[in-house]
């Protein structure tokens, strides 16, 4: 039997995560893979663009409302047979959306989801920057296998980045997941490359595909899409495609070097002064990093 | 690790995650039921248990913490720490006392009980409270040079979401004792037995070891808390005429008697909420055999349960040669029983866990006597084929599921105005005031009087003349019933029963109401 991929994906609020990993799925399952995608965020709104833009019920909720609840109550097939899953949780500002997740993803396992619907790609979209026990429930030993966050050039991203490759690095000694590569989103400008590229170089971590900010993207997006499903010949398609051909074959599995205290600070600062070196030169930068006016 | 994961079975467990699932969504189990017999029967075999009846309000509840508790304090050369706020580990301290009762010329070992709290304040939420367990478990290991250390998790532990196996891993290789997580979070379930799922769980899952060899004539007896130490020694009697040893486990039990729970020949049952996890996890994981019922509880049900076990280990004909003489021996006294109970019309309500209560219609029967309706702590969906044998023998009856609901059983006392009373000690109190029988039949582990035995021959005639004499001699429970206030206001009595319809709950329509009280 194939060995069975089972990758976080991690990055900031609103950095592009869910819009990336659905385009991952739509395109692994063109190939022909059976997917699975789990939304681990209390927002619950990964799956959307899979499934038309309409929300599923999610594993939380069912469990509330619900007894005698089985896997076919929380597992939804969405666009070419992705199977669609969001974990659920609180609304903003009560309980404990980390509780959420491990109660979530326990439930699943302890019913032998992926026995059940045996996926070949399971793909855990995963909220933020690890700040709690409960968000670092994907990357504990035994839940994923490999890592990727989704960041952008942004300051804040990389420091999201920075510290998820935290939570890699201390779960890694228990036989954690480990990380398998940036997923650089929004890049347009030579300099944001740049700035990710050496960021990557700092943490001695690798980038698996720049993806640019394209309108097809959010075209797509309003119309309830993955950008595979609504435009699956233009230029943005071809990249995610790219992205997850990339994904499937790399086995390319480590723990990144995260940057200490200051150190974040300090090489943030050091692209500042570059920025506005460049900004006199070029005079077309758009403020990439916070800090960097 | 999860080596056989038979798609057919339907109890399967998953040992390859840290902790398993609560006793509501791995059985179908439930604490609300109120009904017939046939009732429970019908909606188990539906898996509708849980969707039909709540209540409108609920007295208490436990902790499946406080059950883990239960089950590993009192493991010989373990150690339990406790992974929380200092306060749950208050409990901790009572468990000694509660066995150095029986006299060591019994057989019982020397009470050394050790434990530790990880004592959980405000900055370990904050900031994660893993590093102080290792230093717990460290200090634990270098102290006590124990050969088990369970770590129980604890409400907080669960919600800031310690990583318990990666602390394990982590650690593991420079701890000498073996470090068992146990997932017992409070709030996990509303079923305080999941907890011995857990306990099972994390013993499964860190100290069963392969077999190395099989002990043909090894019994595991996962042994319930109220399974006496009189009760242990007429088990081991029996077994012990068939050439059999019994693994009593694991109370009182060393960690080696739990790392060879997959050497044994048979799993067998003393009690379904606690045992079945453990029964169903070595036959899956190591090809144990396990049967589920019946445990050794009554004549018919004690001859049923020696025959399993004769079946697994190749003692048929002995099994018959035992039963036949065991007959013999107790056969004048239990006919005098039954002569003293012949003629009287005496019904028996009987409140206890789901052994005792399935067992007793059956017992009583035997002896001569009418069950009225039995209660149950919690009801799991394990065992219709059992309710179903009781039904077809002794006839329909009525079966309440709820336990720590004083009120609920004074409704259903008044309602069924038993001549004898039959319960767990610390749930019995009041009824003694109501005018009828109050016998305590859930002895604890720790009871060593000649009083005490219920399973087995002995245990039947043991419990047998205890029922008699509740039956016959009713003037302690008239004095109280005539001196003692009743515990609530008149007006309260005539108030609705607790159980409602899961449909009804916003109307508040009692199914008393509905009988036309």
């Amino acid at each position: 039997m194939k060995k069975r991929k089972e990758i976080a994906i991690y990055g900031k609020g609103g950095i592009g995560k869910s819009t990336t990993t659905s385009n991952i799925s739509a395109a692994l399952s063109d190939e022909g893979y059976t997917v699975m995608q789990i939304g681990c965020d209390p927002k619950s709104d990964s799956t959307n663009t899979l499934t038309n833009g309409k929300s599923i019920p999610t594993v939380l909720e069912t469990l509330r409302n619900g007894r005698n609840v089985g896997l076919e109550d929380m597992i939804h097939e969405g666009f070419n047979g992705i199977l669609c899953v969001e974990a659920g949780g609180p609304e903003p500002g009560v309980g404990c959306a980390g509780r959420g997740i491990i109660t979530a993803v326990e439930f699943l396992k302890q019913k032998f989801v992926f026995e059940e619907y045996s996926p070949d790609v399971v793909l855990y979209d995963v909220l933020g920057d690890v700040v709690c026990g409960g968000f670092a429930m994907p990357i504990r030993e035994g839940v994923a296998s490999q890592v990727y966050t989704v960041s952008s050039a942004d300051f804040m991203a990389l420091y999201a980045a920075n510290n998820l490759f935290k939570g890699i690095k201390k779960y890694s000694n228990n036989g954690g997941a480990l990380f398998s590569g940036i997923i650089a989103n929004s890049i347009n400008l030579p300099i944001q490359k740049r700035i990710l590229e050496d960021f990557s170089l700092q943490t001695k971590s690798t980038i698996a595909e720049f993806v640019p900010r394209s309108l097809t993207v959010t075209r797509s997006e309003l119309g309830g899409k993955t950008t595979i499903e609504s435009d699956p010949d233009s230029e943005q398609a071809g990249v995610y495609r790219k992205l997850a051909k990339h994904i499937i074959k790399n086995d390319n599995e480590y723990v990144p070097s995260p940057l200490e205290g200051d150190e974040l600070k300090i090489w943030a600062e050091s692209w500042s002064d570059k920025l506005l070196e460049q900004k006199e030169t070029e005079h077309d930068l758009e403020c990439v990093v916070p800090g960097a006016e | 690790m999860s080596k056989k994961l038979n798609k057919d079975k339907k109890w399967r467990i998953n040992l390859d995650e840290p902790a398993p699932l609560p006793k509501e969504q791995l059985w179908n189990s439930t604490k609300t039921f109120y009904g017939k017999a046939s009732e429970i029967l019908e909606k188990s075999r539906k898996h509708e248990l849980q969707q039909d009846q709540d209540r409108i309000f609920r007295q208490n509840a436990m902790c499946p913490n406080f059950t883990s508790v239960l089950r590993l304090m009192t493991i010989r050369d373990g150690i339990t720490i406790s992974h929380a706020p200092v306060g749950c580990a208050g409990y901790l301290n009572a468990q000694p006392q509660l066995f150095q009762g029986i006299p060591k010329e019994l057989g019982r070992p020397e009470l050394d009980f050790h434990w530790l709290t990880s004592n959980l304040r405000e900055n370990d939420v904050i900031f994660g409270g893993s590093e102080k367990l290792g230093k717990t478990i460290k200090l634990a290991d270098e102290r006590y040079k124990p050969r088990s250390i369970f770590v129980l998790a604890s409400c907080v532990s669960g919600i800031i979401g310690d990583d318990l196996e990666g602390l394990v891993r982590e650690i593991q290789p420079d701890t000498k004792a073996t470090i068992v997580p146990i997932h017992c979070e409070g709030t996990r379930s509303r079923i305080w037995q999941s907890g011995y799922d857990s306990v099972w769980h994390g013993v499964l899952k860190y100290l069963v070891r392969e077999p190395k060899k099989t002990q043909e004539d090894l019994v595991n007896i996962p042994a319930s808390f109220s399974l006496t130490w009189i009760d242990r020694q007429e088990l081991t009697r029996l077994l012990a005429k068939l050439g059999l040893r019994p693994n009593f486990v694991p109370e009182l039990a060393t960690t080696e008697q739990l790392e060879i729970l997959a050497e044994a020949a048979v799993t067998a049952p003393v009690c379904g909420s606690l045992g079945n996890y453990l029964g169903y996890g070595l036959e899956q994981e190591f090809d144990v055999p396990f049967f589920n019922y019946p445990p050794p509880f009554g004549l018919h049900n004690t001859e049923s349960w020696l025959r399993k076990i004769a079946e697994f280990t190749g003692k048929e004909n002995e099994v018959e040669k035992l039963i036949e003489e065991e007959r013999a021996a107790i056969e004048p006294k239990l006919e005098a029983l039954r002569k003293e109970f012949k003629g009287d019309e005496a019904t028996v309500l009987d409140w206890g866990g789901q052994a005792r209560g399935l067992g007793l219609p059956l017992l009583t029967h035997e002896l001569g006597l009418d069950v009225k309706g039995i209660g149950m702590y919690e009801y799991d969906e394990v065992i219709p084929e059992a309710v179903e044998e009781l039904i077809e023998k002794v006839g329909d009856f009525d079966v309440v599921v709820a336990d720590m609901q004083p009120y609920e059983l004074e409704q259903i006392f008044i309602k069924h105005k038993p001549d004898v009373y039959t319960t767990c000690p610390f749930t019995g109190g009041h009824f003694k005031r109501a005018h009828t029988a109050g016998v305590r039949h859930h002895s604890f582990r720790g009871d060593p009087t000649p009083n005490s035995p219920q399973y087995g021959y002995i245990g039947l005639i043991t419990y047998g003349n205890f029922l008699l004499r509740a039956h016959k001699h009713h003037t302690l429970n008239k004095t109280l019933g005539t001196h003692v206030r009743q515990p609530y206001k008149e007006k309260i009595y005539r108030q609705h029963s607790p159980f409602v319809k899961k449909e009804e709950k916003g109307k508040i329509t009692s199914l008393a109401k509905e009988e036309g009280k």
